[in-house]
């Protein structure tokens, strides 16, 4: 039986639809709801790492559904708010976004969407409801149906494109430094000749989605992108490769790209050039990490909170860079069990661990921090409360992040993995500086208090003793 | 006649007419609410916008000893992840699922009461409504009668559902409705010395600067409902008056206090600008015959603030001004006395009460562009592109896509607008914007919006509303 979540982090289905068709350069969302629901996901959002590229806020077209809609249906309505905004807002792509209300009165959506489809209007739907699940499962959802609506309303070419692949699984806001990873992943199979679908932020958009369709393989970095690489294995025979994670060390670099060789035309030289060249790059950190480590203990016990896909590669990290000792994983975004994924990390994840939990309800994580004897904790600012009233420092690194301007700074490859080894080092650094200050001031706040004076070798004595007390002990 | 007799709150449509759909000019605005009713209009194409159940969270979020729980879906109980300025606040979400919205929810909401009894201790349970809960039509009283014997402590159901009103702040009217019918003092015995100062939507910063006047003035006060406790709202029912910053949001509830407990309502403008905040503390001192003290406070800071004021700081600057109807005649006056050109505004709504804000905007042109809606950023950006405007001044978050029609954005949400401090403030944050101005004119921007509609009439989607 599922149970009630004390301040739940996810979202809904609805909101991960959301900010994933936010991100697609040139699509546009239009929300089939009431007039908040929306903007919840906006509220949440811009109070967290990153300001959305494409239509944001209050822009996002939405029937702003109301009673009568509720009582009578919502579909004329619907039917009026697409063909209106085609006519307003600049897009190649019209996505429309179901919600609980939508689902619960049962409105005839795709038949509004094949109507306007059959005037020429790029549009699609997708049905899920908020109820339906978190939003890791709205950003699957929707990139299965807007794919299934792509060969519908854009020229798809059948013929392959054997240096094109598709990359799935990272997920827009959920993963923080998305847009710094995509970057990062393209940089890799760039290098060697590849092309990349990412289909979200800077590099990617609509047209990403048209040529999902002739790319040699899909490369699935989470369980949140198995539905839309197995829908184009399905409908275009695209290979799918499942891949643990998301590389964080030039091993693990070379390791994806001699596997995505198998499917897409990459020359072995050039991979081999490549990857001598990240190498020399890493290992000339790797001295200036491990002079840090024997500077400070940064070999710490850890707890980590966050997506399963970033808990995972985190957990990696520490272990190669600092042989942390990570004393539990608690994944937010998964569940145990899981019947609607292949992916099953559990054995993986608990050969890094000691504990691995699932759970974003606040209460329980608390006693799971509090029963690990952390020294650190990786999680996200729902965190901040706790590191204060457990006195263990926090390193922000999960969803969400208040007051932090995230743009395309990575965590993974070569180089994000430094930026994210930047800031755990800096971050035990501050806290044990910010220790010391504490420390002096109570011995500061200890002699002011002029209690204690040195007055022998036998030790220290207080100078409040009575006269009794003092003969009793030097006697 | 107090609306306390009604289960729950009206929605502002039902109680006062409100009008959330117009596009036109100053003169045509007032032409169409001048009657005894205001015909409804509607938007053929909108924009997503806040509703009444994020406008109650908003305001019951910041009361410190109560605790929320969201009854609903799990994106609704994400809404707890917008409070990004207090570690301390948590709340609950019963995550109602597919089976729930067929089975009912009513075991997830016992067990979220029974937890936030039991690990939070607070004086008050609100129970949040959204669109799931409505539309199932779950039993919430029967959850509620049960566990505050069981359990001995004040829960309330806020009766939101975010699909019966066009305007948010009948979230604020439920949230009024619910803590005057179970949260204050019904027993009046003696009153206290000190003023109700009612704020829903308001920052900190607008709130410690109105603070800072009554502390002045040496006027004991307790802001309620937002930045309070439920000890506080309990005493409402005690003060000597209440004023209000925000009337349009905050009246009902100064009207209530006044009507059901005696409380008289000290009725103001927004304390806005010099005017507004002149005419804000002479109503307040003339109440409480403390007019020589006043005059003595206000000459003081008034002669400071005058001497720095710059009256051509806006010359040749052409402004729309995006905010709530009662905030719209000190906003707009203050731009036109700092030698700015109005060139249009907007408010969210206008209804029965806060029309009469209209009649105060007679140094604006009759012509000056109108639109009413929550949000509606591309009639905005319509008018941006017709009147060429600089500078869009809103009180209002999300409006961050109007940066590409060319405009500089003032938010008002972001710093001091209220008191004598929020004239100062809000003058350097003109100088800063005709800065970014200049600045901007380098940055290429493109616009999601086609330049087909920006040629059209602003009000071509709103249409009479055919019942």
């Amino acid at each position: 039986m599922s149970k009630v979540i004390e301040n739940p982090r996810s979202g809904c289905v609805l909101h991960g639809a959301l900010q994933t068709v936010q991100e697609i350069k040139g699509a546009i969302p239009v929300v089939h709801a009431n007039a908040g629901c929306g903007v919840i996901n906006q509220l949440v959002d811009s109070k967290s790492t990153s300001v959305a590229s494409g239509v944001s806020g209050v822009g996002i077209p939405g029937t702003v559904a109301q009673e009568r809609h509720v009582i009578f249906g919502g579909a004329s309505r619907l039917r009026e708010q697409i063909k209106n905004t085609a006519k307003i807002i600049n897009g190649e792509l019209f996505v429309i976004l179901n919600s609980c209300e939508s689902a619960m009165v049962g409105d005839d959506v795709d038949a509004m969407t094949r109507e306007i489809v059959e005037q020429g209007e790029p549009v699609v739907d997708t049905l899920g409801a908020g109820f339906n699940g978190n939003a890791y499962q709205g950003y699957e959802n929707v990139l299965v149906d807007i794919l299934k609506g792509i060969p519908g309303i854009k020229n798809v070419e059948e013929e392959k494109d054997t240096k094109l692949i598709n990359i799935f699984g990272i997920v827009p806001y959920k993963d923080v430094y998305w847009q710094g990873n995509l970057e990062e992943i393209k940089r890799i199979f760039e290098a060697v000749g590849l092309k990349v679908n990412l289909f979200f932020g800077t590099f990617g958009g609509v047209q990403d989605l048209v040529d999902a369709y002739k790319a040699s393989a899909s490369i699935v970095f989470s369980r949140w992108g198995e539905a839309p690489a197995k829908f184009l294995n399905d409908k275009a025979n695209i290979p799918v490769l499942n891949v643990d994670t998301l590389p964080v060390n030039v091993d693990e670099e070379e390791k994806l790209l001699r596997s995505v060789s198998q499917y897409a035309e990459v020359s072995e030289e050039d991979v081999d050039a490549f990857i001598e060249q990240e190498r020399d790059y890493q290992n000339s950190f790797i001295s200036q990490v491990v002079a840090a480590r024997n500077k400070n203990d940064l070999s710490k016990r850890v707890v980590i909170i966050g997506d399963e896909e970033q808990s995972y590669r985190y957990a990696k990290i520490l272990n190669d860079y600092f042989a942390a000792e990570v004393a539990s994983i608690v994944i937010v975004d998964a569940k145990a069990k899981d019947e609607l994924h292949e992916r099953n990390n559990s054995d993986i994840l608990n050969d890094l661990a000691e504990k691995v939990y699932y759970s974003q309800d606040k209460k329980e994580i608390e006693g799971i921090i509090k029963s690990s004897n952390a020294e650190l904790i990786l999680g996200s600012s729902l965190e901040k409360g706790l590191e204060e009233k457990l006195n263990i420092p926090l390193l922000e690194v999960s969803y969400p992040i208040y007051h932090s301007f995230i743009l395309n700074r990575a965590s993974v490859g070569t180089r994000g993995v430094l930026a994210f080894v930047e800031n755990y080092e800096s971050r035990i650094e501050k806290y044990e500086d910010a220790e010391k200050t504490s420390l002096i001031s109570s011995f500061k706040s200890l002699k002011a208090e002029d209690k204690w004076i040195d007055i022998s070798q036998r030790g220290i004595v207080s100078k409040d003793l009575s006269a009794s007390r003092r003969k009793q002990l030097y006697n | 006649m107090s609306f306390l007799e009604e289960r729950k709150a009206l929605t502002r449509e039902k109680r006062l007419m409100s009008l959330s759909h117009f596009n036109g000019n100053l003169e045509g605005l007032i032409d169409e609410t001048s009657g005894t009713e205001i015909k409804q209009r509607i938007r053929t194409f909108t924009q997503i916008h806040r509703d009444e159940t994020i406008a109650a969270f908003d305001v019951l979020s910041k009361i410190e000893d109560a605790f929320i729980i969201i009854n609903g879906a799990i994106g609704c109980g994400s809404l707890g992840l917008a409070v990004d300025d207090d570690k301390s606040f948590n709340w609950i979400a019963t995550d109602l699922n597919e089976r729930d919205t067929i089975l009912g929810g009513d075991d997830k909401l016992r067990e979220a009461v029974e937890r936030a009894y039991e690990e939070h201790h607070p004086k008050v349970i609100f129970i949040i409504g959204t669109p799931v809960v409505a539309i199932n039509n779950d039993d919430i009283n029967s959850v509620i009668l049960e566990l505050e014997d069981e359990l001995g402590v004040s829960i309330i159901s806020i009766y939101t559902d975010g699909f019966k009103s066009k305007t948010p702040v009948t979230g604020y009217d439920i949230v009024t409705h619910s803590l005057l019918k179970y949260v204050v003092k019904k027993e009046v015995t003696d009153r206290d010395d000190f003023i109700n100062i009612i704020s829903f939507s308001e920052g900190l910063q607008d709130v410690v600067e109105i603070s800072k006047i009554f502390k002045a003035l040496n006027i004991k006060f307790q802001v309620i409902p937002r930045f309070s406790s439920i000890e506080e709202i309990k005493k409402a029912s005690l003060a000597r008056a209440s004023v209000v910053l925000n009337p349009e949001e905050g009246e009902y509830l100064a009207k209530e206090l006044e009507e059901v407990f005696g409380v008289p309502y000290i009725s103001s403008e927004a304390p806005i600008g010099f005017r507004g905040t002149k005419n804000f503390i002479l109503k307040l001192a003339n109440f409480l015959r403390i007019e020589d003290d006043a005059i003595a406070y206000i000459d003081e800071i008034e002669n400071e603030l005058t001497a720095n004021f710059n009256n051509d700081l806006l010359t040749d600057k052409k402004i729309f001004v995006d905010a709530p109807l009662s905030k719209i005649p000190a906003l707009t006056r203050y731009i036109t006395n700092l030698g700015g050109e109005v060139v249009g505004f907007g408010s969210p709504f206008v209804d029965l009460e806060n029309r009469k804000q209209l009649k105060r905007l007679d140094f604006l042109k009759n012509s000056v562009s109108t639109i009413i809606g929550n949000g509606q950023l591309f009639e905005k950006a319509n008018e941006i592109s017709k009147d060429q405007v600089d500078i869009f001044v809103t009180d209002f978050e999300g409006y961050e896509d109007l940066g590409h029609e060319g405009v500089v954005i003032v938010n008002l949400r972001k710093q001091t607008s209220y008191g004598f401090a929020g004239v100062d403030k809000l003058s350097k944050a003109f100088t800063k914007a005709i800065r970014v101005l200049e600045n901007d004119k380098k940055i290429q921007k493109e616009s999601i919006y086609k330049p087909s509609w920006k040629k059209r009439s602003g009000n071509w989607y709103v249409k009479q509303e055919v019942s």
